[in-house]
């Protein structure tokens, strides 16, 4: 994996240097913006950790030309400005982490691993059972375009269930794809969860399918 | 004319003032001004009118005396055997013996000999056909005028027919209008002369007056630049009663300021003194060559940051609301958060509902601080969704942030404010300062935040009310 890493304190861009490629990094490093805006649109990196405040040309600057050219890397930036304010325009300049000084390396090696791995990317797709849609990339659920307030456990039930529209799915099976292994499996939750969803989305959402398990069927709106 | 200067010099000053730009200029050029406008237009207007009453006046009386003398002219007329006109007694004044004594008479008559006075001389007095009756007429006549002498003559004439005769006589008597000209000018030239030291006196007065109403913001002037020179503390003088709640805004502007510039010395002692404390521990280690001083360092350097991190976002929130009454819109500041939130924490669901245009009264900066430290808050902790509703109320908006994590026990939410306070022990980044500083932001601002039970999440609920906007 190749690492850019654009930072003008000798001692911090050093440091990074040196920790990094301890953790198997190759790494470029650039001392100024207009050095690492050369870099980063020239060279192919699987990653860039960009401080935002740089001699010549200032990081968000250096940021939103990549962007302009279609460099598509994803972006980690550092910075001492740690405010939501400066997060949230770091993130829309489209950076793609954001880490405030001082940090802990452990952490920076952390959110460099998550960015990479995040960066190979997954297709979007929306699951839709009558007025209701679930987007599997975001986690978003929409009942008549307005958000709907679910657990985690309750969403992963929900989006199982709209994976396999309109097939009896057994109380098992969904045990098994909702919980890890050491889960207690004679307990009730499933029913809970079943009665919380018809709760929020509405009672004809989720059929029981009496002895066999449930089903959610295609509604008609 | 003094009357007409003051005029010209108000219109001349306007363009040079408007040419500076956007300057409001001196209030007591403006009042002066106004007052040398109405002066001069109601001086005008008196003297016009007083002008045309008086000399109305003074041609009237000597018109009075031109008929007069016309009409005892005619009453010792008679007609003398030949059948020529003549007097039975001498005119009495003498000027109509005198040549070019400036008053003349002249009785015509068709076919006879034209009757003149002496002072006549050679000249003889024009006989218009236009009035042809037995009323007298008065009317100017420059007949007599040269090209390089000016005589404007008075006439008053009337027709008779005398006893003993068939003719009709034009009997004129005529007069030179030097005397009356004479009187007319020395009439405006006083009156002129009188109303422009009138004009004077009044522009002065209203200059005075300018000055004199003014006076007390020159004084406001002088005892706020004492206190600014440090002489003074606030403005204690007595003020009229337009004046008066100046002054006292600017007491408690002053007062204001001061305890702002208190709280913030007060901020700056806590801090040093919040950093003494592991500075001290840190050195103490590091000159007692402790075995983990790595540890204490890494440890106490933590404490400081979490310090400086909140008085750090404290002075912020001060010194912007000191700033501006600003207002947000809870739904962009929310979408930001969530965009940000979306793209640090993977596998978190950020969903947002309610009101869209609800307002706060919040600096957007402080708004963004609060929102991203409790959504993160939610996004960490909960089981990877978290879910923002906004309410807005009569006075408050509610901001609520629920997650399905696994909650905070009633007892142990009072901890979460503390600084530096972590229930968690699960190693996730962060300074456990979030709380700290959503709380201390929202009081600033006069909000609050509350921590529930999330019922349809099973989570954690807060519930951040900030003032309507």
């Amino acid at each position: 994996m190749r690492v850019l890493i654009v930072e003008d304190e000798p001692n911090l861009g050093r440091q990074l240097r040196s920790t990094l490629e301890g953790a198997g990094y190759a790494i470029d490093l650039a001392t100024d913006g207009e050095d690492g805006h050369y870099l980063g649109s020239t060279e192919s990196y699987d990653a860039v950790i960009l401080d935002l405040g740089l001699p010549e040309v200032d990081g968000l600057t250096v940021l939103d030309r990549w962007r302009k050219e279609g460099r598509k890397m994803p972006v980690l930036v550092l910075t001492a400005r740690d405010s939501w304010s400066d997060k949230v325009a770091g993130l829309d300049a489209g950076a793609d982490d954001y880490l405030a000084k001082p940090f802990q390396t452990e952490e920076l090696i952390a959110r460099l691993r998550a960015l990479i791995r995040r960066s190979s990317g997954n297709a979007s797709s929306e699951l839709i059972a009558g007025d209701i849609r679930l987007d599997t990339r975001s986690g978003k659920v929409t009942k008549a375009g307005e958000p709907v307030k679910l657990t985690a456990q309750e969403y992963k039930l929900l989006s199982y269930l709209m994976h396999h529209k309109g097939k009896v799915v057994s109380r098992t099976e969904l045990i098994e794809h909702i919980y890890d292994q050491d889960f207690d499996r004679d307990s009730n939750t499933i029913e809970v969860f079943v009665t919380r969803i018809r709760k929020k989305l509405g009672a004809d959402v989720i059929t029981t399918i009496r002895g066999l398990g449930y089903s959610l069927e295609e509604q008609v709106s | 004319m003094n009357e007409q200067a003051a005029p010209v010099t108000a219109a001349d000053e306007r363009p040079k003032s408007r040419a500076k730009g956007h300057r409001i200029g001196s209030l007591t050029r403006r009042m002066i001004g106004v007052a040398a406008l109405w002066i001069v237009a109601l001086l005008l207007i008196g003297g016009f009118a007083l002008d045309r009453v008086l000399t109305r006046s003074i041609v009237d009386s000597f018109d009075n005396q031109l008929a007069f003398v016309l009409n005892s002219m005619i009453a010792s007329s008679e007609i003398d055997p030949q059948g020529e006109v003549r007097f039975n007694r001498p005119p009495a004044d003498q000027r109509f013996v005198e040549p070019y004594s400036g008053l003349y008479f002249q009785i015509s008559g068709s076919g006879a000999e034209t009757f003149a006075s002496r002072s006549l001389w050679d000249r003889r007095l024009r006989v218009s056909e236009a009035h042809g009756d037995v009323k007298p007429h008065l009317y100017d006549s420059d007949e007599f005028s040269s090209h390089d002498q000016a005589e404007p003559l008075r006439i008053a004439e009337r027709d008779a027919i005398l006893p003993g005769s068939s003719v009709r006589w034009r009997f004129q008597v005529a007069q030179s209008r030097e005397t009356i000209d004479d009187q007319i000018r020395r009439l405006r030239s006083t009156l002129i002369w009188s109303f422009s030291a009138l004009g004077v006196g009044l522009l002065v007065l209203a200059a005075l007056q300018t000055f004199y109403g003014l006076w007390p913001l020159r004084r406001v002037r002088d005892e706020v630049a004492a206190i600014r020179s440090g002489d003074k503390t606030r403005i204690t003088d007595e003020f009229p009663t337009e004046i008066q709640p100046l002054t006292e805004e600017i007491n408690q502007l002053l007062a204001h300021a001061e305890a702002q510039a208190e709280e913030a010395r007060r901020h700056a002692g806590n801090l040093a003194h919040a950093l003494k404390t592991p500075l001290t521990v840190i050195t103490n280690a590091a000159t007692a060559r402790t075995p983990d001083l790595a540890d204490t360092v890494c440890r106490e350097a933590l404490v400081m940051r979490r310090q400086v991190d909140h008085h750090l976002a404290r002075a912020r929130a001060i010194g912007r609301r000191a700033a501006a009454q600003s207002r947000s819109t809870v739904w962009e500041s929310l979408e930001a958060v969530q965009r940000a939130v979306d793209r640090l924490h993977e596998g978190v669901t950020v969903d947002i509902a309610g009101n869209h245009q609800a307002q706060v009264r919040v600096e957007r900066q402080d708004l963004d601080e609060m929102l991203g430290n409790l959504v993160e808050n939610a996004a960490k902790y909960g089981g990877g969704r978290v879910f923002v509703t906004v309410e807005p109320g009569k006075q408050m908006v509610d901001i609520l942030i629920e997650d399905d994590g696994p909650g905070i026990p009633e007892e142990r939410r009072g901890e979460l404010f503390k600084r530096g306070a972590r229930l968690d022990t699960t190693g996730k980044p962060g300074t456990g300062l979030g709380l700290a500083i959503v709380r201390d932001v929202a009081e600033i601002y006069g909000g609050s935040i509350h921590l529930e039970e999330s019922e349809d999440l099973g989570g954690l609920l807060a519930r951040l009310s900030l003032p309507a906007g």
